[in-house]
């Protein structure tokens, strides 16, 4: 009966803000797999436009409900959980990025129609089958604050980073290529989606003022070599 | 191992960290909770039995001046706007009431300036805001939205009490249901229970080496130094107890407006002893823009109901039922307020867009809102009681 006059009501209001967060990446990964069965799988852009821009007009709503719930919680528990609250605040962004970007892929497939052939479709397809799981897997890696497996996602996520810059200076390179605009334009936002889902990452392995540079000073934060 | 030692001053687990306080057992708050009510009663009672010892003379002459009813408004707002406490005062004001010292007519417009002089706070909290113009604007009109009801209350309901007396009836009669109105006697299970820490401290002051007067000021000192003590425990003990049901309230109501803010903002005033405590934690989140002035209306409205409780429960302590009245005056005040200004939509526009209108002149020039809280709660009310009294 008196429970609530032990409860210090710290933890309550953010394990709802986490809640949200996790379901905006869940909603993510959605939003980008529906965008990725246009791009690369000829999925017909008619078919998964209400849904794709449904869900991904949840997460653009989810992410002002966190704003609101964390200038509550700041209101009502004072500035003890000041840099979770500004944690929160910079993490939500990046989640609803994720969908953004995811959204902008399948604008593409709306605009170039069929997917491009040959190796760079490979190319994409495996991309997607790697990114599509760490997008939910960057939310439970922060919901369990699992360091070890945050600095694996940081690795990986770096590396498929790499493999899409290394694919946009092929595209823009290329005039002979499948579609070099528009693939230099997926690369391009799969890599923004992995910044994105790195910055997520990051805060469980560096301070509050380092989110979003997680890459200039790796050794600083994540004690590396 | 720099980068380590770097890694572990951030990261996840510290950031969640960094809001977790050591939670007591709620046994152990319940029974602070209880000492410091039963602390609250007591020195209610100790106030009453210091005064008492003054003398009728003294006392007569003290309060000479809140016989004119604006008098009393305009002591009620600065004695409020001094203590930081419409709780304060009003305690005070049962304690006063309860010893026979202050007639109820007489001590109305004192809970009514208590009202009023409250609203100080918040009114202070939106000017957190004022170097930002939009947000000082929106802080401003929900702090000011405050004020204007609180005040337009006192407008309508003034004028009705000094020529009906319309209030102190009805909680006189009210009060018919708990004592003798006829010979005044209130026999409070509480007051039984205080009476042996007010005898304890009453002979503990007598055995002082002081003249009979010196001693009842003795009395009244500690009497309204524990009501102002237990009052701030209170508020900061349930402050830290009631932040996640608050949280939770809150984030029910930001969407919606209603009755259902209007139990909110009580809940939350009568958890924390103190309207200015629940209305201030509103202000940043209109600011925000988060919660909008329609929503933060009945919190408001359910925090001016909210503040009520705590004359009631100091009423428990006093000698006379008229302490009972004046508490119950203070219930009806706020009640009759929220009847004139919540259930009529066109009434319910009136507080708001003179708050919309007064905060709209604030933002353009910002110094007038400072000028406003000096003037409007420390000036007028101390000139006005130099004056008038």
């Amino acid at each position: 009966m008196f429970k609530w006059l032990s409860a210090s009501g710290t933890e309550g209001g953010l394990a709802e803000v986490e809640e949200r967060f996790a379901s905006m990446l869940t909603d993510g990964r959605h939003v980008f797999e529906l965008a990725m069965s246009a791009r690369v799988s000829g999925a017909d852009p008619t078919t998964i436009e209400a849904d794709l821009r449904r869900t991904e007009e949840r997460t653009d709503e989810a992410e002002r409900d966190i704003r609101r719930r964390v200038v509550v919680h700041a209101g009502t528990h004072g500035a003890g959980d000041l840099a979770a609250c500004l944690m929160y605040m910079s993490i939500a962004k990046d989640a609803e990025r994720v969908a953004d970007l995811a959204k902008g892929l399948f604008e593409i497939a709306c605009t170039v129609g069929p997917p491009p052939a040959g190796a760079m479709l490979d190319d994409l397809v495996a991309l997607r089958d790697e990114i599509s799981p760490m997008i939910t897997d960057a939310a439970r890696v922060f919901a369990d604050d699992d360091r070890v497996a945050a600095h694996a996602f940081i690795e990986r996520a770096r590396d498929l980073q790499s493999r899409c810059t290394e694919a946009i200076g092929r595209s823009l390179r290329s005039d002979t290529g499948p579609q070099p605009a528009a693939s230099a334009l997926s690369y391009r936002h799969l890599s923004r989606i992995l910044a994105n889902l790195l910055n997520i990452v990051s805060a469980v392995v560096v301070p509050l003022d380092q989110l979003d540079y997680p890459t200039p000073t790796r050794g600083r934060h994540e004690g590396g070599s | 191992m720099r980068g380590e030692a770097r890694a572990g001053a951030g990261g996840l687990r510290t950031l969640r960290a960094s809001g977790a306080r050591p939670g007591r057992s709620s046994a152990l708050r319940i029974v602070v909770l209880i000492a410091l009510l039963y602390g609250f009663l007591a020195a209610v009672d100790i106030l009453g039995a210091g005064i008492g010892g003054l003398g009728r003379d003294f006392t007569d002459q003290l309060f000479e001046g809140v016989a004119n009813p604006l008098v009393g408004l305009l002591v009620g707002v600065l004695a409020t706007v001094l203590a930081q406490s419409s709780s304060v005062t009003t305690a005070t004001l049962v304690g006063l009431v309860g010893a026979g010292v202050l007639d109820l007519n007489s001590a109305v417009p004192v809970i009514m300036g208590a009202n009023v002089g409250t609203t100080i706070t918040n009114t202070l909290a939106s000017l957190g805001s004022i170097r930002r113009v939009e947000e000082f604007r929106r802080a401003f009109t929900g702090a000011t939205m405050h004020d204007v009801f609180n005040l337009l209350c006192v407008a309508v309901l003034l004028p009705l009490e000094i020529t009906t007396g319309m209030l102190a009836r009805s909680a006189t009669a009210l009060s018919g249901l708990f004592g003798n109105v006829a010979t005044g006697d209130f026999d409070s299970p509480a007051k039984a229970l205080v009476e042996s820490a007010t005898g304890l401290v009453g002979a503990a002051v007598a055995r002082l080496p002081f003249s009979v007067g010196a001693q009842a000021t003795i009395l009244v000192g500690i009497g309204l130094v524990l009501i102002f003590a237990t009052l701030v425990a209170i508020t900061r003990t349930m402050k830290k107890v009631i932040a996640g049901p608050a949280e939770r309230s809150l984030n029910r109501v930001l969407g919606r407006s209603g009755a259902l803010g209007i139990l909110v903002g009580l809940a939350l005033t009568v958890s924390v002893q103190s309207s200015s405590i629940a209305t201030s934690l509103l202000v940043p989140l209109i600011a925000a823009g988060v919660l909008s002035l329609e929503n933060a209306y009945p919190i408001t409205l359910g925090s001016n109901l909210g503040t009520t409780i705590t004359a009631l429960l100091a009423a428990m302590a006093v000698d006379r039922i008229e302490g009972l009245q004046i508490a119950l005056v203070h219930l009806l005040f706020n009640t009759v307020g929220i009847l004139l200004f919540y259930p009529v939509h066109a009434m319910r526009r009136v507080p708001l867009a003179l708050a919309v209108r007064l905060a709209s002149f604030a933002a353009k020039r910002r110094a007038l809102a400072i000028v406003y809280v000096v003037v409007g709660f420390y000036v007028i009310p101390l000139v006005g009681i130099l004056v008038l009294r």
